[in-house]
């Protein structure tokens, strides 16, 4: 069985060794309950009728195989060929230990109007493993939001991996709102497969955690094929911050886009990992990768390593990385306006905020994250 | 397959620290071919002091017990078991004019170098015409107070400064092929200017060449005093032609408060050269820094020119170019360490990648915990001109301070079809269209260069494109 063969694996691997973030909890701290019940997924039950299925994962599935509509096993060899992951060690434990996950289908030029929520909460729990499989067919539309929440004071950690498969022409949004408790180690994989003028969409906050540890590689595989990845993230106190970014090209005219925004206080720490590829044969392809990150505190510190590689002429890359103050111009004129200075810093923050909030489109979520960004900056 | 041939050298090196335990080191001669005798040698033929000697001596240690690196350029196609033959200025380095490449005495053709500057850069002959423009230039500098000299000769009659200077910016612990240089560096130029000397002319060290062989190893120390101003331009455009393929060389830049260097290269080695080359330059308070780099010869180059901004209010410049032919790997870059507060600096490369070469643009910008209001920006662009090229940017940015203002961008692409349409459609044909762009591409370095050099190097584009250059 699969999760055999994985957990092996696992055990064969060496924890990675990482120079700025240092060592991570491990997922020994947290009891696997496969009973446990961090997932609740909300959706409209009208999709069931239009053929989604949704299938959620308890760790101790026996066969998945039978059990979903697509099968299992087979769907996780499309990813094979491709490269994703912050390091190997975490995909195998997200594969092999996970303690609940969910596999959504969504058949050929199915239109899922209402997204699909997965409330991950850890309540007092210190952490979860979960591994999530999200296949958009043909022509298909689908919004999923991941919403990870933890209300315990313990040391904790979380292992979240998410794939999806984008077959030809079909649109998939992911939203990630990630507001752990402080003392959980967070880490994110995600990996998109794109098909022929495929899009997927990634729209993420990280506004809570410890170390975070992240990695999104979209792997551009099919014609006109186009990823967007949008995230934003605040660091504070003695946070690390390790946030990887990898868009590949391999079909012909397709287009990526990586844009990060970010705010560092205190003596927190982060480094930016952007690698724009263009493979060969990838001809008339674009893509763009930016980050931008405030320094609130003169004791944070910024990293970045944005690599544009290249082994195609007729393409086009870009990328640009920048971090400063808050701009002193924009400060004084919102307190020309009657704005106190905490008022006006507050406010320009935001504003470097707004293009990722604008994206996500969904009310409720928009609000929680003001409400986090409003909370993690008040001493800004 | 050559990854193992790596391995094997590293092996060898290792077993070379168990001899020197034993403190019995002639059994270096078979493993690492650099013995302690041949620096010895070395020393004594330059009639150097004591210090130098023992100089050469520990950082032939660091050498045998650095590996070589693994990152970066595929370093398998040195022969480091023969270094010996680079070292040794008497063995096998008289060439005559016949045994230079066809290509390489074509080339001197096109860019029209006279006859005598030929033989020089082939290593053959000594430099007449330029023994007595040397002379007289001299004399000019000596009533400034410059110091203009080869560095065999300062190391004796500027012991004081050079020992003061000397290696102390790239240290021989610094890498390994800095560690090489350090026990058998041979030939380069000394630079003096005292406080508040305005040199009015760019000095060249193409006018330094000595004997064959030696250009493997150049040091070049530079030391600009307080409100002191230089140009200073090494090499040449034109290929080196040399039978053996390493070179190691370094440049030392020391800008003292509020004086300006100036430091101009175009290094276009041979097609078969390994170009390991290490600059640095630590810039005080006030003081600026203007790289102007350009990178067209070598198989293989890993070559950072790198900034140290230690005062306050220090600049920076760097304007560079690197133009990767068939099979060419050219790993370049830049390295800026902000130091000081008030610090700036401007970074601008440009790489051009044709044919299958690979450019790739390696740099580095950090800035220190108590380096507040420093501005910064990178700029590269990377063309490329068909389908079998490579270009890579990794450019790795360390922040420690957060009243800064940092910015880099990167691009990569290629030369728009509109653009060659629109002088195709003015009579101009594909191949010329091209090389205009290409031209028009580099112009930001190309207005920095002396004219000669600028001249030459639109040249060596141009021939680029008409097939000239092997």
């Amino acid at each position: 069985m699969l999760q055999q063969q994985v957990k092996e694996r696992f055990s064969d691997i060496d924890y990675p060794k990482w120079k700025r973030v240092g060592e991570l909890q491990k997922s020994d701290l947290i009891q696997q309950n496969f009973d446990k019940n961090v997932l609740a997924i909300e959706y409209n039950e009208k999709i069931m009728h239009q053929g989604v299925r949704i299938h959620q994962l308890r760790g101790s599935d026996a066969d998945i195989d039978e059990v979903f509509y697509i099968p299992y096993e087979s769907t996780l060899e499309r990813f094979k060929a491709y490269p994703y992951g912050t390091h190997e060690k975490y995909i195998t434990e997200a594969d092999g230990f996970f303690d609940q996950g969910a596999i959504i289908n969504v058949p050929k030029n199915v239109s899922v109007e209402e997204p699909v929520f997965l409330r991950y909460d850890a309540g007092k729990a210190n952490g979860f493993i979960d591994q999530n499989l999200i296949c958009a067919g043909e022509g298909s539309n689908v919004t999923v939001v991941f919403d990870y929440t933890s209300s315990g004071d313990e040391i904790g950690y979380h292992n979240g991996l998410i794939r999806v498969l984008a077959e030809a022409n079909a649109r998939v949004k992911i939203i990630i709102l990630q507001t752990f408790a402080k003392d959980i180690d967070h880490i994110q994989n995600t990996v998109s497969v794109i098909g022929n003028y495929g899009y997927v969409e990634y729209v993420s906050f990280d506004l809570g955690a410890n170390v975070i540890a992240s990695d999104y590689s979209a792997h551009l595989v099919g014609e006109a094929s186009e990823s967007e990845v949008a995230t934003a993230y605040i660091g504070n106190g003695h946070q690390r911050l390790d946030l990887g970014y990898n868009s590949t090209h391999y079909g012909r005219y397709s287009q990526s886009l990586i844009e990060t925004k970010g705010a560092l206080l205190d003596h927190a720490r982060k480094v930016f990992r952007g690698n724009l590829k263009f493979e060969r044969g990838s001809t008339k392809s674009s893509g763009e990768e930016s980050e931008y990150v405030l320094l609130l505190d003169e004791n944070v510190r910024s990293d970045a390593l944005p690599a544009l590689l290249c082994d195609e002429d007729d393409v086009s890359g870009e990328h640009a990385a920048s971090a400063g103050q808050v701009d002193e111009d924009q400060l004084f004129y919102l307190m020309s306006r009657g704005f106190n200075l905490k008022e006006a810093k507050k406010l320009v923050i935001h504003g470097s905020f707004s293009p990722i909030i604008d994206r996500l489109g969904i009310m409720s979520i928009q609000e929680r994250v003001e409400v986090e960004l409003e909370r993690r900056l008040l001493y800004a | 397959m050559e990854k193992a041939v790596e391995r094997t050298y590293v092996e060898d090196i290792e077993r070379g620290i168990y001899d020197i335990k034993n403190e019995d080191r002639s059994k270096y001669k078979s493993k690492s071919g650099l013995t302690e005798e041949i620096i010895r040698d070395i020393s004594k033929e330059k009639n150097e002091p004591q210090w130098m000697t023992d100089f050469r001596l520990k950082s032939l240690d660091y050498y045998i017990k650095r590996p070589i690196p693994t990152w970066g350029a595929d370093l398998s196609g040195l022969d480091m078991e023969n270094i010996v033959t680079y070292v040794r200025p008497n063995t096998d380095m008289k060439q005559s004019w016949d045994e230079v490449p066809e290509d390489i005495k074509e080339t001197f053709d096109r860019l029209g170098i006279p006859k005598a500057e030929r033989e020089s850069l082939a290593g053959v002959g000594a430099q007449y015409d330029s023994e007595v423009v040397y002379h007289s230039m001299r004399d000019h500098l000596k009533k400034q107070g410059v110091i203009y000299t080869d560095m065999e000769t300062a190391v004796k009659e500027h012991e004081d400064i050079v020992k003061q200077y000397f290696m102390t910016l790239v240290r021989p612990n610094d890498h390994k092929f800095a560690a090489l240089h350090g026990a058998v560096w041979s030939g380069g130029s000394f630079v003096y200017v005292p406080a508040g000397v305005e040199v009015d002319y760019p000095l060249q060290s193409y006018f330094r060449l000595n004997a064959p062989g030696a250009g493997q190893f150049e040091h070049t120390l530079i030391i600009v005093e307080k409100g002191a101003k230089l140009h200073f331009i090494e090499g040449c455009s034109a290929p080196r032609y040399d039978v053996t393929n390493l070179h190691a060389g370094c440049v030392e830049l020391f800008v003292k408060e509020g004086a300006t260097l100036r430091y101009s290269t175009i290094e276009n080695w041979s097609r078969n050269m390994y170009n390991l080359n290490t600059k640095r330059s630590q810039v005080e308070k006030d003081g600026r820094i203007e790289w102007v780099s350009g990178s067209f010869g070598s198989k293989v180059s890993m070559l950072y020119p790198m900034s140290i901004l230690k005062g306050e209010r220090a600049h920076a410049e760097f304007t560079g170019i690197t133009f990767a032919a068939s099979g060419q790997y050219l790993d370049t870059g830049s390295k800026v360490v902000h130091a000081a507060p008030y610090t700036t600096s401007n970074i601008n490369t440009k790489s051009i990648s044709k044919d299958g070469g690979h450019a790739f643009y390696r740099g580095l910008l950090i800035v220190g915990k108590n380096a507040h209001h420093v501005k910064s920006n990178v700029s590269c662009e990377s063309l490329m001109l068909d389908a079998k090229s490579k270009s890579d940017t990794v450019p790795i940015i360390e922040l420690n301070n957060d009243n800064i203002d940092i910015g880099h961008e990167a691009k990569i692409g290629r030369i728009s079809d509109d653009a060659i349409f629109y002088l195709m459609s003015r009579g101009i044909d594909e191949i010329e269209a091209k090389a205009m762009i290409v031209r028009g591409f580099v112009e930001p370095i190309t207005k920095e260069l002396p004219l000669e050099y600028a001249v030459e190097l639109n040249q060596l584009i141009n021939l680029e494109f008409v097939g000239g250059i092997g």
